[in-house]
């Protein structure tokens, strides 16, 4: 489903991915570690297309398409969807109405009939009980006011509503308490389906207690040095990542 | 009778005038620019209430007075108190540098301070460039009566990477025998490249004398430079205080001012900081607390000019009696400064139901990617609290007290050099404490 | 969600049009020629069949007004007003008498009440609103009037009221606004040929939202209307005004006068969304903005709130206010403005704190895009009366491109220390981390800008009535028409 070969990028004018490959197939989980600046935000960020950031070589095919020469909002029509970091606040805009002009600007790219305000909410209501959110959520600005674990089911919540081929969680679980937490692994978890593939950005394996990956890569200096089974995700927790860049090196 | 009667036909700008002919002969190039100065304070006048940038501070009283140029005198028996500062201190009295108070220390390599009169025997040239350069054709009415009157000051040089420790600490003394009198210190401050200095004006005067100081400070800060300046308006109660201070800022260059106000009759403070290099920082925290029948005129202006620029801004005012307080701040983007981060707040405490604030916080923005906020508030001491502190056993006015003290210490804290921070404290509790203990 | 009018199918197609309400209509106008002295101004008072209070005062008007300068501007940039090169008079022009119906209207006038999407006729009966129509300065017809009758409103053109209720007009006429105000309400005081009059009575809720389109037609005129809402004690009124203007090379003045009054517990919400032809993108031409409001909340727990969307205009200059003089009165201040291309903006309110525990809120929202120039004035004055008077001042500035400009001028001057004033602003541009979380969510840019600035603008837009708040919406995305990608 994606395939990254070679990705150079910069950051602003900073080098920080170095010829990254990676293969991600439908039906895979995958999850990304590495320690603070090594470049798992920034893959995030190249692969949604977020400005600022430029590829400087390489290639990213996403279901036999050039991904790279989308721009945000086809990519996201086209089945790819970024969990923020830090989602954003956007004052007076109604997350319903986010969403639902989202899914219908989606729907509609997939030649699909545009749902109409009662189906659409009979669905988010559905969802939201999955993700154990309050119904004053749905009269609230995106993101505004929210706490941090708000936030971050908020992201999740657009996902199962969005239904994305490819989802990429940029450090989903910073931030959450271990309920919190719970709860985004669960609606992660109700996600996985043979056509889709998820990618997992984290700095802990906390996370992968609840969502468990097919296959984990350790990220360093832009590169991915390192990769195997859940294994490799404890073994990192025991012994950290110096251990994983010396025998790179070496 | 006929003295009388000539002071009523003559009108205060031609008072000045006189005062002026009377003082300044000759025909060098300096004379020449006080000259200049004076015929455009005289062509402009007094600024009046339909000036915006005066709307709330009425000149007239201090119009209507005939001031001379003071002359130095020696110092009263009581005088208010000195801060007990390290490093050098230079005693300006009724305007003219009095060596025999001043303590020099040696400077470090680099660091020239010299006083305005030195300036002038030894470079009278260098002057009259210098403010040619700087003031002709710049600054307010107030300011050119500066520059026509000025005798004396100080001048601060700092070479490239001098790096000042300990701080210069400039008195401005009025004495008794200042009534009646005008004085026009002018000091100027210029930072080299990455140079480093702090910079402390009090200015105090004799309890029940009426007086005019008329103050211009200019700091040129030249790329990575840091200076901080510490202003403290101490004046008598019933003197006039007008000060102007203007700093420039190269690239990366930083500024601090901790101006303080709580002197005079009538005082304002006019503090530009023009950004003139990207990455220049920009940062003015000021507290007035005019009580009784003071009037105090906070008046502020940021102006990016370059692109990257920052500044932060947080003035307090508390009035008390039949004061009135004033803040009056500006932030100015200027087009194509872009990246622009500016932040102003101004927080403000009536005490008194005859007691005034106004306050015109303002944002003039002409380039798009800028963050600029500002924030206002006038109200009351919160009577929760207030509630509260007694609840715990506290006087009404000791909890006032304490109050007020937590208001004032967000600007106090901003004042990291002890010996200033301690005095200051000191006289905000025994200022409020006088005003508690007036009401009970 | 029924309540996001954002899905507005139409947006689209608002989008792609240029200014909608440039036409003129070709109607045989009663102008008199350019020019003003005492002699037009007794024309004026002769042709409206005045009664002789109101010639006296116009004369003390425009006698006062030949004493006064003209304003000293700011923040704007403005050609040279040319006073005697305007008409202050242009009425369409009488078949015989005055219309007695709708059906007696010039059908080519209703016509351009349908191109400019306000059918007096169906639309009106439909939306149930009452509409006065003023046209150059005369008011046409006034629909609804027998409803209102019923319960007691009177609703007519400000030329009917002097004719038919001259008591009610001598007392409050001026009361609000006096003729002395400022240079532009002192020249209105003089030439003004017409506007809505509005009388609520004790205790009455008025049945339906009344409304007012206003219209400048004729070359070189100026237009000069009046508007009075009285709401006696107990009494509420919602009242609705439009504005529009074709497109001319030159400039055109516009300088009304609105005044409301408040008895004792009454409530008048007073909502504007103004589109008066704002000049083209090189910033020629368009309508000269001066306009003086201003409501006093007299009785006691009284209210007045005041809702503005300002699109259109070369220059904008109003400050609609409140003063609060009865006892626990509420001054509510909404404004959204937009100064796009050339335009400038220079609006805002002011709030004079008089009696006790009066309450002010402010919320301004302004939009600069081009080379707009938009600037907040407002004033907070609290006097020592004022005792637990409460402000809340928002004031918030977006900036789209470059070349534009946003400023804020707040004025606080407070008096009494049992009084909370408060004001914040900020100014930004459109984040850009906004846009992206938008566009990866599958949103066009054109869309998301959209639903950004409209979230902008959103606690404004909820206090207008909701036709007007769709209105509002689709005029924001006209105006701001390619100042976006």
């Amino acid at each position: 489903m994606l395939s990254i070969k070679n990705l150079h990028a910069l950051a602003g004018e900073k080098q920080v991915l170095n010829g990254l490959d990676l293969e991600v197939g439908a039906g895979e989980v995958h999850a990304i570690m590495g320690p603070n600046g090594s470049g798992k935000s920034t893959l995030a960020q190249v692969l949604a297309g977020r400005e600022g950031y430029t590829v400087t070589g390489g290639t990213v095919t996403y279901k036999g398409k050039n991904l790279l020469e989308l721009s945000p909002e086809d990519r996201a029509r086209e089945g790819v969807f970024l969990a923020f970091q830090y989602p954003v606040e956007i004052p007076g805009v109604n997350n319903v109405y986010l969403l639902k002009a989202g899914l219908n600007a989606i729907r509609k790219h997939r030649g699909e009939s545009e749902m109409d305000a009662f189906e659409f909410l009979t669905l988010i209501r559905e969802k939201m009980k999955l993700m154990q959110m309050d119904e004053s959520f749905l009269n609230r600005g995106v993101n505004e006011g929210f706490s941090g674990g708000e936030k971050k089911r908020n992201e999740i919540l657009q996902m199962s509503v969005l239904e994305p081929s490819l989802a990429l969680l940029d450090e989903t679980d910073s931030g959450l308490d271990i309920d919190a937490l719970r709860v985004v692994a669960a609606g992660v978890n109700s996600l996985r389906s043979p056509e889709r593939a998820i990618v997992l950005v984290t700095h802990y394996q906390r996370l992968l207690d609840y969502i468990e990956p097919d296959h984990v890569h350790v990220l360093s200096g832009g590169r991915i040095i390192k990769s195997g089974d859940k294994s490799l995700a404890l073994e990192l927790e025991k012994r950290g990542y110096d251990w994983v860049k010396q025998e790179a090196a070496a | 009778m006929s003295t009388v009667a000539a002071k009523n036909t003559v009108s205060p700008l031609e008072r000045y005038k006189m005062a002026f002919e009377s003082r300044w002969q000759g025909n060098d190039e300096l004379t020449a620019l006080r000259h200049a100065a004076l015929e455009q304070f005289l062509s402009a006048g007094f600024p009046t209430q339909r000036d915006e940038a005066w709307k709330y501070t009425n000149l007239r009283r201090l119009e209507s007075r005939s001031f001379t140029p003071a002359e130095t005198s020696a110092l009263d028996a009581h005088q208010p108190e000195w801060l007990a500062t390290a490093g050098t201190r230079i005693v300006l009295v009724n305007g003219h540098c009095l060596p025999a108070l001043s303590s020099q220390v040696a400077q470090p390599p680099g660091v020239t301070v010299l006083t305005f009169k030195q300036w002038i025997e030894h470079e009278p040239a260098a002057v009259a460039a210098y403010l040619k350069e700087q003031d002709q054709l710049t600054g307010n009415a107030l300011e050119q009566l500066n520059l026509a009157f000025f005798e004396d000051g100080v001048v601060v040089n700092l070479a490239d990477n001098t790096i000042l420790d300990e701080p210069v600490y400039i008195v401005h003394q009025s004495t008794s025998s200042a009534a009646q009198r005008m004085s026009h210190p002018r000091i100027v401050v210029r930072a080299g490249r990455n140079a480093r200095a702090t910079i402390i004006e009090h200015y105090l005067g004799a309890n029940d004398a009426e007086y005019f100081t008329n103050a211009v400070t200019r700091f040129d800060i030249a790329a990575g430079g840091a200076v901080k300046h510490f202003r403290v308006q101490q004046e008598s109660p019933r003197a006039f205080h007008i000060g102007h201070v203007q700093t420039k800022l190269a690239k990366d260059a930083r500024f601090s001012i901790h101006d303080i106000a709580l002197g005079a009759s009538l005082g304002r403070s006019g503090i530009t900081a023009l950004l003139e290099g990207t990455g220049a920082h920009a940062a003015l925290f000021g507290l007035f607390a005019p009580m009784g029948n003071q009037h105090l005129d906070a008046h502020t202006r940021l102006d990016h000019i370059a692109a990257h620029t920052t500044s932060e801004e947080d003035y307090r005012g508390i009035a008390g009696g039949r004061a009135r307080g004033v803040f009056n701040g500006k932030v100015i983007v200027r087009p194509d400064a872009q990246k622009i981060d500016a932040r102003q707040s101004s927080r403000n405490l009536l005490l008194s139901p005859t007691a005034e604030i106004d306050t015109k916080p303002e944002l003039e923005i002409y380039a798009n990617d800028v963050k600029c906020s500002h924030g206002a508030t006038t109200g009351q001491l919160d009577a929760t609290a207030l509630f509260y502190l007694r609840s715990r056993g506290l006087s009404e006015s000791d909890a006032r007290a304490a109050l007020i003290r937590a208001f004032a210490e967000s600007i106090l804290a901003t004042i990291d050099l002890e010996p200033v921070h301690a005095a200051l404290e000191k006289q905000i509790d025994e200022r409020f404490k006088l005003v508690n203990e007036a009401k009970a | 969600m029924a309540s996001n009018p954002q899905t507005d199918p139409t947006l689209e197609a608002l989008v792609a049009q240029k200014y909608r309400h440039g036409f003129v209509t070709d109607i045989e106008s009663d102008t008199v020629p350019p020019g003003l002295d005492e002699d037009v101004i007794r024309l004026i008072s002769r042709k409206k069949g005045e009664p002789q209070f109101m010639l006296d005062w116009r004369l003390r008007s425009y006698r006062h007004w030949l004493t006064m300068k003209e304003p000293h501007w700011a923040h704007l940039r403005i050609q040279p007003i040319d006073y005697q090169s305007i008409s202050y008079y242009s009425a369409p022009k009488p078949k015989a008498d005055a219309p007695k119906s709708l059906e007696e209207v010039d059908p080519k006038l209703l016509e351009t009440y349908d191109k400019l999407g306000i059918p007096l006729h169906e639309r009106a009966r439909l939306a149930g609103v009452a509409v006065d129509a003023v046209f150059d300065s005369v008011s046409v017809a006034t629909t609804f009037k027998e409803r209102l009758h019923k319960a007691g409103v009177i609703f007519c053109s400000f030329s009917e009221a002097v004719q038919k209720y001259p008591e009610l007009v001598e007392k409050y006429l001026g009361s609000v606004v006096p003729y002395t105000d400022n240079y532009f309400a002192t020249l209105n005081s003089a030439v003004f040929t017409d506007g809505s009059f509005v009388f609520v009575p004790k205790g009455v809720r008025c049945p339906m939202e009344l409304s007012t389109y206003f219209r400048i037609n004729a070359a070189k005129t100026g237009q000069f209307e009046r508007t009075l809402i009285v709401a006696e004690e107990g009494s509420h009124v919602s009242y609705l005004e439009g504005c529009t203007a074709p497109m001319r090379d030159e400039n055109q003045l516009h300088a009304a006068v609105v005044e409301l009054i408040a008895l004792e517990g009454a409530q008048i919400k007073y909502s504007t969304v103004q589109n008066w032809y704002p000049g083209d993108e090189q910033g020629r031409g368009g309508i000269y903005n001066f306009v003086t409001k201003r409501g006093e909340c007299r009785g006691a727990n009284s209210k007045i709130s005041w809702t503005q969307v300002e699109t259109g205009s070369a220059i904008t200059w109003k400050y609609p206010s409140c003063i609060l003089t009865g006892d626990n009165s509420v001054g509510e201040f909404y404004s959204v403005a937009v100064a796009n291309n050339y335009q400038q903006a220079d609006t805002g309110t002011k709030m004079i704190h008089i009696g006790k525990n009066t309450r002010s809120t402010i919320v301004s929202k302004g939009i600069s895009a081009g080379h707009g120039q938009n600037a907040y004035r407002g004033l907070v004055k609290v006097l020592p009366s004022a005792i637990n008077a409460r402000n809340f001042t928002q004031c918030d500035s977006l900036l789209m491109g470059d070349k534009c400009g946003a400023h804020t001028f707040p004025y606080m001057e407070v008096r009494t220390p049992i009084a909370s004033v408060e004001h914040e602003a900020t100014t930004s541009k459109i984040g850009d981390d906004q846009l992206f979380y938008c566009l990866s969510r599958g949103i066009s840019e054109e869309d998301a800008v959209n639903m950004i600035v409209n979230g902008f603008c959103k606690a404004v837009f909820k206090e207008l009535p909701m036709e007007f708040a769709v209105e509002a919406q689709n005029l924001l995305a006209v105006s701001l028409e390619g100042s976006v990608g």
